[in-house]
C-alpha cells in the first residue's frame, strides 16, 4: 500500500505541483489549505500519514500553530514533519526539518524519502 | 588677686602701629600727640604730618567730640563705644568710638580708640539723597556697569561687573577693553564703538564674549553709549553688560539638537529616495527574465491546446498553466515593487479609455476562482448591469485584483461578495468579506504604503497593495475607503466619477 503524504500549503498551485510530482513516485497524496484544514484531515483520514509537509505561513493556522497542535496529540506527535519556509526571517521550531523554498523535485524527493525512512 | 601687670616695653609701640583699631593720644590742648597708621588713613593728613595737628584736622569725624574729650580731663572718666556717621566720601561708614585717661608721672592725655565699622545699616536708612540713590543702585545692581573716562581712561565698575569680568578697576584700567573681548568679536565691536564715538549712533548693543581673568570665556549682553561735554566732546563711556552665558549654552545646545535632527531628517530623506531608485532597478531587473518567461510559457500552452484532448496533453497543459499563473503572480509583484517608486515620484500615469467596471469585476474574480476555491472561499458576483467610465483598463484590474487577493487573505475562509453599481455621476466597486475586521482607528492606516497590520504569519504580503489602490483610484479622480469593524468583516469601496472625462 502507497505512503501517504499530507501537504499543507495555502497556495493552490504549490499543491497541485507537489501532488502531481509526489504521486508520480508512487505516494498517496492528501491536502490542506491551512492548519485548522490539516487538523480536520487527520482527523478524518484515521489511519496517521507517513509525513506532512507544512508551509509556515498561511492563514487561519498557521505552520508553527499547526507543530505546537501536533506536539499536543499523542496519535500524531510521532509524525515525520518537513517544514517549508520561504522566509529567512520567520523561523521554524529547532529541530524540524526544513526544505527551502523555492525547492526543485530532486530536492523534494530526497527529503521526503529521508523522512519517510525514519 | 590681681594679675601682674604686663610691661609692653618696646613693643608697645609696634602693637598700636599693627592694630586695626586707629588709636590717639591727645594732649591737654586736644592735639594729637601720636595716631597709629589705621587713625591716620581715617583723615586727610598723611601719618608724618599729624603730630601737632588739633584732632578735628587728623580724623574730622570726630570734630564734634571736644567736649567730650575735655570732660575725659576734668572727670578722669573713661566713655565707651560712642557711634558717629563715618562722613567721608563713602557716607555710610560708622565709627565707634571710645576715650580714656592716659597718666604717667609727668604727664595726661586722653587715648582714643576708633573702630571703623562698614557698611551695616539697612538699605532705606542708607538712602538720604539721590547722589546716594544713584550710588546705591550702581554698587547694588545685578547687570555690570563700567563707566570709562575718556579724557583720562579711568574706570569706574560696579561688583556685578567686576564679578563678570574677573579684574579690578586698576586692572581693567591697564588692559583695556580689547584685553578683555575675545579676538573674534573685537572688530564688530570697535567698529560699532568708532560709529558711537563719531556720532553716529547713540548707542549700540551687542552680544560678545569676553574673555575673564583666569581665561574664561563669558558671553555678554553690552549696551554701550555715550555722554558727551558742553563742547560735544565725549567725556563718558557707559557700558552696560548682561551675563548671558547660560543663555547662549542653552541656545548652542538647542543649535546642536536641531542641526543633529536636521541631519536625521536628511539621511532618512535620503534613505527613502536610495530605496525608490533600489526599488524601480531592482523591479526592471526582475521584469527582464519575465518577458522571455511569458513568451515561451504562452508559445507552450498554445501548442499543448492543440493536441488536446490527449491525455498526456491534457496534463502538460494543466502544469504549463500553473507556470502561467505563477508567472502573472511575479509580474504583479514586480508591478507592485515598480509602482512604488514611480508612485512616490509622482510619476503615476493613467492611460484613458472607454472601460466597463462590471466587466473588469467579474473577470478579475475569475482570475482568482481557483485560489478561492482551494482557501475555501465562495465568491459571490453581482455585476451583471454595464458601469462604463472613461478609466485605465489596466489600473482598474491592479485595484480590483489587490481588493480581491486581500479579501482572499483576511477574509477567514468566510463568503466574499463582489458588486458593481452606478449612479448618474458615481460607478461605485465593493469588495466586502466577513473576516477579522479591522478597528476604526486603522482604518486610515491601511492605506498608507508597508503598512501591515495583521500578523506577519499569517498574511504574508508587502504591505503595498491599498497603498497602491489608493494611488491609482486617486489618480483617476475617485475615491476608495474602508467600512469595517473589528468581528464583522471589511467593505472596501471604490467610488469613480463616471462622466467622460
Amino acid at each position: 500500500m502507497a505512503q501517504v503524504i499530507l501537504v499543507v500549503d495555502d497556495d493552490a498551485d504549490i499543491v497541485e505541483s507537489m501532488r502531481d510530482f509526489l504521486e508520480c513516485e508512487g505516494y498517496a497524496v492528501e491536502v490542506a489549505s491551512n492548519g485548522h484544514d490539516a487538523l480536520t484531515m487527520l482527523e478524518r483520514i484515521g489511519e496517521p500519514p507517513s509525513l506532512i509537509l507544512i508551509d509556515l505561513l498561511m492563514p487561519i493556522m498557521d505552520g508553527n500553530e499547526l507543530l505546537a497542535e501536533l506536539a499536543r496529540r499523542p496519535s500524531l506527535a510521532a509524525i515525520p514533519v518537513v517544514v517549508m519556509s520561504a522566509a529567512s526571517t520567520i523561523a521554524a521550531p529547532p529541530g524540524v526539518v526544513v526544505i527551502q523554498k523555492p525547492f526543485g523535485i530532486k530536492a523534494l524527493y530526497d527529503v521526503v524519502k529521508h523522512a519517510c525512512a525514519r | 588677686m590681681r594679675p601682674e601687670p604686663v610691661h609692653f616695653g618696646a613693643h608697645a609701640s609696634a602693637l598700636v602701629n599693627a592694630s586695626p583699631v586707629g588709636q590717639l593720644l591727645l594732649d591737654r590742648e586736644l592735639r594729637v600727640v601720636a595716631a597709629n597708621p589705621v587713625a591716620a588713613a581715617l583723615g586727610p593728613l598723611a601719618q608724618s604730618s599729624v603730630i601737632g595737628r588739633p584732632f578735628g584736622d587728623v580724623v574730622p569725624q570726630l570734630s564734634q567730640l571736644g567736649g567730650v574729650f575735655r570732660g575725659v580731663f576734668e572727670t578722669n572718666l573713661p566713655f565707651l563705644n560712642l557711634e558717629l556717621p563715618g562722613g567721608g566720601p563713602e557716607q555710610r561708614r560708622r565709627l565707634i568710638v571710645s576715650g580714656f585717661p592716659v597718666t604717667d608721672p609727668e604727664h595726661r592725655f586722653v587715648g582714643v580708640t576708633i573702630v571703623d565699622l562698614p557698611d551695616s545699616e539697612p538699605i532705606d536708612s542708607m538712602v538720604r539723597d539721590r547722589d546716594e540713590l544713584f550710588r546705591v543702585a550702581f554698587e547694588r545692581a545685578a547687570i555690570g556697569m563700567l563707566v570709562l573716562d575718556w579724557s583720562n581712561h579711568g574706570v569706574r565698575m560696579n561688583p556685578a561687573a567686576e564679578r563678570l569680568y574677573g579684574y579690578t578697576p586698576a586692572e581693567m584700567e591697564r588692559i583695556g577693553i580689547q584685553g578683555i573681548t575675545h579676538p573674534d568679536d573685537w572688530a564688530v565691536d570697535l567698529e560699532q564703538f568708532s560709529r558711537l564715538m563719531a556720532g553716529e549712533i547713540d548707542h549700540y548693543q551687542l552680544a560678545k564674549r569676553y574673555v575673564r581673568k583666569g581665561g574664561d570665556i563669558v558671553w555678554g549682553d553690552l549696551v554701550v553709549s555715550v555722554a558727551r561735554d558742553a563742547g560735544g566732546q565725549p567725556k563718558l563711556i557707559i557700558s552696560m553688560v548682561q551675563d548671558i552665558t547660560e543663555r547662549k549654552r542653552a541656545e548652542a545646545e538647542r543649535d546642536q539638537l536641531l542641526a543633529e535632527r536636521t541631519q536625521l531628517l536628511q539621511q532618512a530623506q535620503e534613505g527613502v529616495r536610495v530605496r525608490d531608485v533600489f526599488l524601480a532597478m531592482a523591479a526592471h531587473e526582475l521584469k527582464t527574465p519575465l518577458t522571455p518567461l511569458r513568451m515561451e510559457i504562452e508559445g507552450m500552452l498554445a501548442a499543448t491546446q492543440a493536441s488536446l484532448p490527449d491525455a498526456a496533453a491534457e496534463r502538460t497543459h494543466q502544469r504549463l498553466s500553473r507556470v502561467e499563473r505563477q508567472i502573472t503572480r511575479l509580474e504583479r509583484l514586480v508591478g507592485d515593487l515598480l509602482d512604488v517608486s514611480s508612485m512616490a515620484a509622482g510619476r503615476l500615469e493613467v492611460v484613458r479609455e472607454r472601460v466597463n467596471l462590471a466587466e473588469v469585476a467579474r473577470e478579475v474574480v475569475a482570475r482568482h476562482h481557483q485560489q478561492a476555491q482551494w482557501s475555501g472561499y465562495e465568491i459571490t458576483t453581482r455585476a451583471d448591469a454595464p458601469v462604463f467610465g472613461w478609466w485605465d483598463r489596466a489600473r482598474l484590474e491592479q485595484v480590483a485584483t489587490n481588493l480581491i487577493s486581500n479579501a482572499l487573505k483576511f477574509g477567514g475562509g468566510k463568503p466574499i461578495e463582489v458588486a458593481t453599481e452606478s449612479t448618474p455621476t458615481l460607478a461605485r466597486l465593493t469588495v466586502r468579506d466577513h473576516g477579522v475586521g479591522i478597528p476604526a482607528e486603522l482604518h486610515e492606516r491601511v492605506f498608507e504604503k508597508f503598512e501591515r497590520i495583521h500578523s506577519d504569519r499569517k498574511h504574508p504580503g508587502l504591505g503595498l497593495g491599498l497603498w497602491i489602490c489608493r494611488q491609482l483610484v486617486t489618480a483617476l479622480g475617485g475615491q476608495v475607503r474602508v467600512e469595517s469593524a473589528p468581528g464583522s468583516g471589511s467593505t472596501f469601496v471604490v467610488e469613480l466619477p463616471c462622466g467622460e472625462a
